[in-house]
Formats: C-alpha cells, sequence, structure tokens
C-alpha cells in the first residue's frame, strides 16, 4: 500500500526534527510522570490504600498522568493524526524565534532577584527597557520614557492609590 | 420568580450608585483595553486585571469583574475583525466573517455589528441568569456529593474533549492542573503532598499565580517569541460605521439565534463558547439566502457566533453560581476570585451572599449597557491601541503580570514559580497542548477531590456510591460518552472511507494503530487561535 503524504506536509529534514523533539518531550513526560505515580503510591500506602483518605485521589492522578503521557509518547513515535501535529509545529517554527525566550528567563529571573534591593521602580523601567530592546525595539529614548513613566505610574497607582506594598528601593531614600 | 426580580431590584439600588458606577465603568474600559491588545483573551484580561481589586470591597470589585468581563469580550472581537488574531477559539468563526468584512472596507459595519450583537446577546442571557440562577440554586440543594462529583467530572470532560484538536493532549493538560491542584498540605489529614520539601509549596500553588503563570507570562514569552520573527497586519478603519437597512435586516434574527444558542450551551455544565459559536455559525450558513457570501464576508456569519459567545458568556455564570463550577477558563478565574473574597459560590450563595450576587447579576445588565455607551465613541481610540509595537506590547504584558505575582506577597519565590509555570505555558502554546484544561484541573482539582472523598466516607470506602444514584451515574455516563464520541467517530470516519475506497488493508493497519494508542484525536475544525487554543 502507498503511503499517503498528507496535504501540505512539512519537509522530510523538519519533519523529522519536529518527530525527534516530540519523542523527546515524551520521554520527559512519562520520566515525569512516573516519578509523580511513584509519590502518589507512597502517598496511598502511608495511608494503607483507604479509599477515603488523602493518597487515593493523588494516585488516581498520578495514574491518568503516567496514561496520558504515554499515549503522548506512543502517538509522538507513531502519529495518527493525518500530520495535524507536525504542520502545526511547523507553523509554530517558522512563526517563533526560541533563542530569544532563554534571554526573556533570564531577565526576569534577573528581575526577581533584584527587585527588592533595588526597588520596584528602577528595577521594573529596567525590565521593560531591556525586554523591549531583546524583542527588537531599537528606538532607546522612546522606549526608556516608557519604560520610566510607566514604572512610576505602577508604583504610585499601587502604593499610594491601592494601597497594595511594593519595595521602594531608593524612592524610600527620598 | 417574583423574589428574584425583587432581589434584582435590591442589586440595582446597591449599584446605582455614582461610585459603583464609576468602578463598573472602569472595569469596561480596562477590560477593552486589556482585551483589545492582539492575541489577549478574556481569561487572560481579567489574570492581568485581578491585582487590582485587591483592595478595594467586594461589591465593588465584582462591579469591576463584571465591566472586565463584557469589556474583554469586546475586545477581543475588535481585534479578530481588525488584526485576524482571535485570542480565543471561540472568536474564531468572527475571525473568519468578520475580517473578511473588514478587508472589504467594511470594518466599521463589522464592528458596529460586532458590539450590538454583543449587547443584545449579553442583555437576553443575562435576564435568563436572572430567572433560572435561583431555580437551578433551588434544585442544587438536593444534590449529594456523588451528584457534584458527577458534574465536575462531566465538566471536565467536556472541556477537554470539546476544546483543541486532541483529545490526549486535552487529557494531559488535566491531569498536569490536577497534580498542580494537589500540592500542598492536605487539610483533612494534614500530609504534606508533592510540596518536595520546599516550605513555600506548603500552602499550594497560588491560583492567581498560577493563572497569570500559564496565560499571561506564558502568552508573553511565546508573543515575544513571534514578535523577532515578525509579526500580522491590522486593517484600518474607514467607510460608514452603522449598519444599514438590509444588513440589518439580515443580522437581527442571527443575532436572537446566536443568544438562544449561546445562553442554552453557556447554562450546560459542558460550558465553553466554542459549540455554541460553530453551531451558530454552521445554523446561519443554512438559513441564509446569501449562502455564497460565507467566507468572504457575510454579516449574519458573524453576528450569530458573536452574539453566541457573548450570551454564552452570561451562561457559564449559572454553573459557577449554582453549583460553584466553573465551565471555562474565564470562570475559573472568577471562582478564584470569589475565593479572594471568601466566597464560595453553590447552591447556598443566593442565600450567605446575597449582597453580593445581586448587585453582581445587576452589574451585568449595567456592564453591557455601559459597554455600548463607553465603547462607541472610544471605537477609533481602541483601533490605535493596535498600533502598539510588539516589543512594548509583550514587555508590557510582563510587566504587569509580574506585578499581579508581586503583590500577592512580595516574594521572590513566587515569581521564580510563576516564570516557570510560564515556561510550562509556552511549551504547552508550542505543543498545542491546551491551556482551559489545566487551569479548571487547578482550580476545580481540589473541589473535586473534597466531593470524591465525601462520597466514599459516606459509603465506607465503596466505589461504588458512584453509579448508585440514577443521576451520578447519568452525568458520568454522559462525560464518558464526551470523552469516547470523538474518537469512535473518527474510527467510524475511517472504516467507511476504507470501505468507499475499497482499501481493507489501510482499514486493518488503521485499526491496529488505534488499538496501540488506544485513543484517537478530533478532527480540528478550524486551526488554534494563536497563543490559546482554548482559553475562553
Amino acid at each position: 500500500m502507498a503511503e499517503v503524504r498528507p496535504q501540505g506536509s512539512p519537509a522530510d529534514s523538519v519533519r523529522r526534527a519536529i518527530r525527534r523533539e516530540q519523542i523527546i518531550v515524551g520521554v520527559f513526560l512519562v520520566a515525569f510522570s512516573v516519578g509523580i505515580g511513584a509519590m502518589a503510591i507512597q502517598l496511598a500506602a502511608r495511608r494503607d490504600f483507604r479509599p477515603d483518605s488523602s493518597g487515593t485521589f493523588p494516585l488516581i492522578v498520578g495514574a491518568g498522568l503516567v496514561l496520558c503521557s504515554v499515549l503522548f509518547l506512543v502517538q509522538a513515535i507513531r502519529p495518527r493524526d493525518g500530520g495535524q501535529l507536525e504542520r502545526y509545529m511547523a507553523a509554530e517554527k517558522e512563526s517563533t524565534r526560541m533563542r530569544v525566550v532563554g534571554w526573556l528567563v533570564v531577565i526576569l529571573v534577573g528581575y526577581a532577584a533584584v527587585v527588592a534591593l533595588v526597588g520596584y521602580t528602577l528595577a521594573t523601567a529596567a525590565l521593560f527597557v531591556v525586554v523591549a530592546r531583546v524583542l527588537g525595539e531599537k528606538r532607546w529614548l522612546l522606549n526608556v520614557v516608557v519604560g520610566v513613566v510607566m514604572a512610576a505610574v505602577l508604583y504610585f497607582g499601587f502604593t499610594l492609590v491601592l494601597g497594595v506594598r511594593l519595595p521602594a528601593g531608593f524612592l524610600g531614600v527620598i | 420568580m417574583g423574589d428574584a426580580f425583587v432581589n434584582l431590584l435590591s442589586g440595582f439600588a446597591t449599584i446605582l450608585q455614582p461610585e459603583y458606577l464609576l468602578y463598573g465603568a472602569v472595569g469596561v474600559l480596562l477590560g477593552t483595553f486589556v482585551g483589545v491588545l492582539p492575541g489577549i483573551s478574556p481569561p487572560l484580561t481579567i489574570a492581568l486585571l485581578l491585582p487590582l481589586t485587591y483592595t478595594i470591597d467586594p461589591t465593588a470589585a465584582f462591579l469591576v469583574f463584571g465591566g472586565m468581563y463584557f469589556g474583554a469580550l469586546y475586545g477581543g472581537s475588535i481585534t479578530s475583525i481588525l488584526m485576524n488574531t482571535p485570542g480565543e477559539s471561540s472568536s474564531v468563526v468572527t475571525a473568519i466573517e468578520g475580517h473578511k468584512m473588514a478587508k472589504s472596507g467594511r470594518a466599521g459595519v463589522a464592528l458596529s455589528i460586532s458590539i450590538i450583537g454583543a449587547v443584545i446577546a449579553g442583555t437576553i442571557a443575562v435576564i435568563g441568569l436572572t430567572f433560572f440562577s435561583p431555580v437551578l440554586a433551588h434544585v442544587a440543594t438536593t444534590l449529594r456529593a456523588t451528584d457534584y462529583f458527577a458534574l465536575m467530572i462531566f465538566a471536565f470532560a467536556s472541556v477537554t474533549a470539546l476544546v483543541g484538536t486532541s483529545v490526549v493532549r486535552g487529557m494531559l493538560s488535566l491531569f498536569i492542573g490536577l497534580w498542580i491542584g494537589l500540592i500542598g498540605i492536605d487539610f483533612v489529614s494534614g500530609d504534606s503532598r508533592f510540596t518536595f520539601g520546599v516550605p513555600q509549596l506548603a500552602d499550594g500553588v497560588n491560583e492567581i499565580l498560577l493563572v497569570i503563570g500559564l496565560f499571561a507570562i506564558g502568552e508573553a514569552l511565546y508573543g515575544g517569541a513571534m514578535a523577532v520573527a515578525g509579526g500580522g497586519s491590522t486593517v484600518h478603519l474607514k467607510g460608514r460605521f452603522w449598519p444599514n437597512r438590509s444588513e440589518l435586516g439580515r443580522v437581527w434574527k442571527p443575532w436572537l439565534r446566536g443568544s438562544g444558542l449561546g445562553f442554552v450551551f453557556g447554562a450546560l455544565p459542558t460550558g465553553g463558547a466554542e459549540i455554541p459559536t460553530f453551531l451558530s455559525y454552521g445554523l446561519e450558513k443554512r438559513l441564509s439566502k446569501h449562502k455564497k457570501e460565507f467566507g468572504t464576508g457575510a454579516p449574519e456569519g458573524m453576528a450569530g457566533p458573536e452574539a453566541a459567545a457573548s450570551a454564552s458568556f452570561s451562561g457559564v455564570m449559572v454553573p459557577l453560581l449554582t453549583l460553584g463550577i466553573p465551565t471555562s477558563a474565564t470562570a475559573a478565574i472568577m471562582l478564584s476570585a470569589f475565593q479572594i473574597y471568601n466566597i464560595q459560590p453553590g447552591p447556598r450563595l443566593f442565600e450567605s451572599s446575597g449582597t453580593i450576587v445581586w448587585p453582581l447579576i445587576a452589574s451585568f445588565y449595567i456592564g453591557n449597557i455601559l459597554l455600548f455607551v463607553i465603547n462607541l465613541p472610544l471605537i477609533r481610540l481602541w483601533v490605535k491601541i493596535l498600533k502598539i509595537p510588539m516589543p512594548f506590547l509583550y514587555a508590557g504584558i510582563l510587566v504587569f503580570s509580574t506585578l499581579g505575582v508581586y503583590s500577592i506577597s512580595n516574594s521572590f519565590t513566587d515569581l521564580v514559580v510563576a516564570y516557570a509555570i510560564g515556561l510550562v505555558g509556552l511549551l504547552m502554546r508550542r505543543y498545542d497542548i491546551p491551556i482551559a484544561p489545566a487551569i479548571l484541573g487547578a482550580i476545580l482539582g481540589p473541589l473535586v477531590e473534597t466531593q470524591f472523598r465525601r462520597s466514599l466516607e459516606l459509603s465506607g470506602g465503596d466505589f461504588l456510591v458512584f453509579v448508585e444514584r440514577p443521576l451520578s451515574a447519568v452525568v458520568l455516563a454522559l462525560a464518558l460518552a464526551v470523552i469516547l464520541l470523538p474518537v469512535l467517530s473518527r474510527r467510524m470516519r475511517r472504516a467507511t472511507q476504507a470501505v468507499e475506497e475499497g482499501d481493507v488493508s489501510a482499514l486493518i493497519e488503521d485499526r491496529a494503530g488505534v488499538d496501540a494508542t488506544g485513543t484517537g484525536e478530533s478532527v480540528p475544525t478550524a486551526g488554534p487561535p494563536r497563543g490559546s487554543s482554548s482559553d475562553a
């Protein structure tokens, strides 16, 4: 029987890369789910597998996670959806640049680490400016003005009007 | 019915004060402003704006929610029509016909048909909500723990199976959400579950943090990755704004039919706006005298689904308020908002928190009117917002989401957890795993477990308790059917196709393959909207 290739399917190399990526995700999901499942069994065992105990529902959830992850992996190895997920992911790859996400995560974790120290306004203005720059905003002056004004408005709006506590940083010294 | 009317009037008496009206107006403005931003869906809008209400009194807060609720929906329609980027799956049909209308020089007409339809449908649905909710709440007092368990499982099943493109990925999302909902110390036994020895996880993962992480941060990371790769284009608003007599003649019936479909499907525990919008589109296409215009900008093809989306938006409030069961991501976030104020929706809500519920329902009426009054003159301003550069937009979303998380408890751990959840949200978008089931699982999961354990406690640990009462048994059977139907229909379709083509070997191979996976995929009716395949 001749294999019918789905209409509009991506090129073979891209398809192989997508398939490999799906399998890696599937393997990770199965490993993660098995870990959760094992913890759920321990929880249920601690309560002697009594049906109305705190361990039964986690056991059901753990089993569901393992089952769905295994099915995800099986479908990644033997797709049965006529190439729908492959096409979706090929379109995703074309319309996104995932490398930038790594930079964004580094910036965000850096922000979380320093916000209490340097204060909300300064840290948030810097967060806005740097993120916008990384995403391609080249007008520095406009970027800085928007970032500083937004951070200041949010800080004063939330602390003075809404009474939410935010770290003042150098503004507290002033 | 008389009681409901009197209570509604008292609700109006509360909110028809200048201060509260102002809160409602602010809600509509904020909801539309954020909702109109490309790729931002109503649940994301509400999640982003939730922190604004932490410090105001509950009645005012729910007025803001009411306004945001409708504002966000309409804001999403503007983006769908002018940019062809539906922020949620129920806007897909709006984007199909509305964007085509806009491209053919009728952007203003499309926007006005959309807003008038939203207001009419919203009002019809709120009338239904007013008089149907107390009746259902009364019926709900007779339900037992097993019935609630079965209804919640049904809500899970329908949201998982009917939304998105794959049952397996939907179920995976649901179980991830249920697992997140389990993290923390069990209040009954004191057992620590899935906390990994981290003391900050003892109280569980904050729902707001989860919602902001999955929706807002996930969307900002995803949108950022898209912005670097290049963005979409906007159709300019030009020409007349109001529909002419012939167009009105074509859309008034679809508005009413869409309202009915939207409310009925929204009020069922199945929830969601996807089914009524697609049903409405199909119905209008069948009934229209201008079938050839469908797909090229038929006003009735947009009016019906828009009305259905708006009506189902109010319809989902029925199971939320009367049963405490959210059947959409937006309703799940509303449930967590209720919980912030120590209000537990359910059959007793109308008795215990009548002073909040009736003003909330009254605020939906006012919200609809404010939506019309405020948004009509501002329509050109909203259109300008679409021109915000993408780097500013996504940097802004990250700033707002970070603020939302940080304002909960000024915690470094919270921020890192939210960013990690955001990364998971990004990966879910990348692998077409819908977000809504995870949100529902995390928020509704603890309630499901409570009913599950209560049922088993009362039955002495006998699992048959869930099928002993006819109502529970029927609802659980329906839930199973909802999950299995897409799989079976796919098998049937393939079998029929193979027999017609005489390719029996393909059929045998297909059966072997399906048996190996044990499941199948539902056929996508439309490409998933960018960033949120199932958010509403």
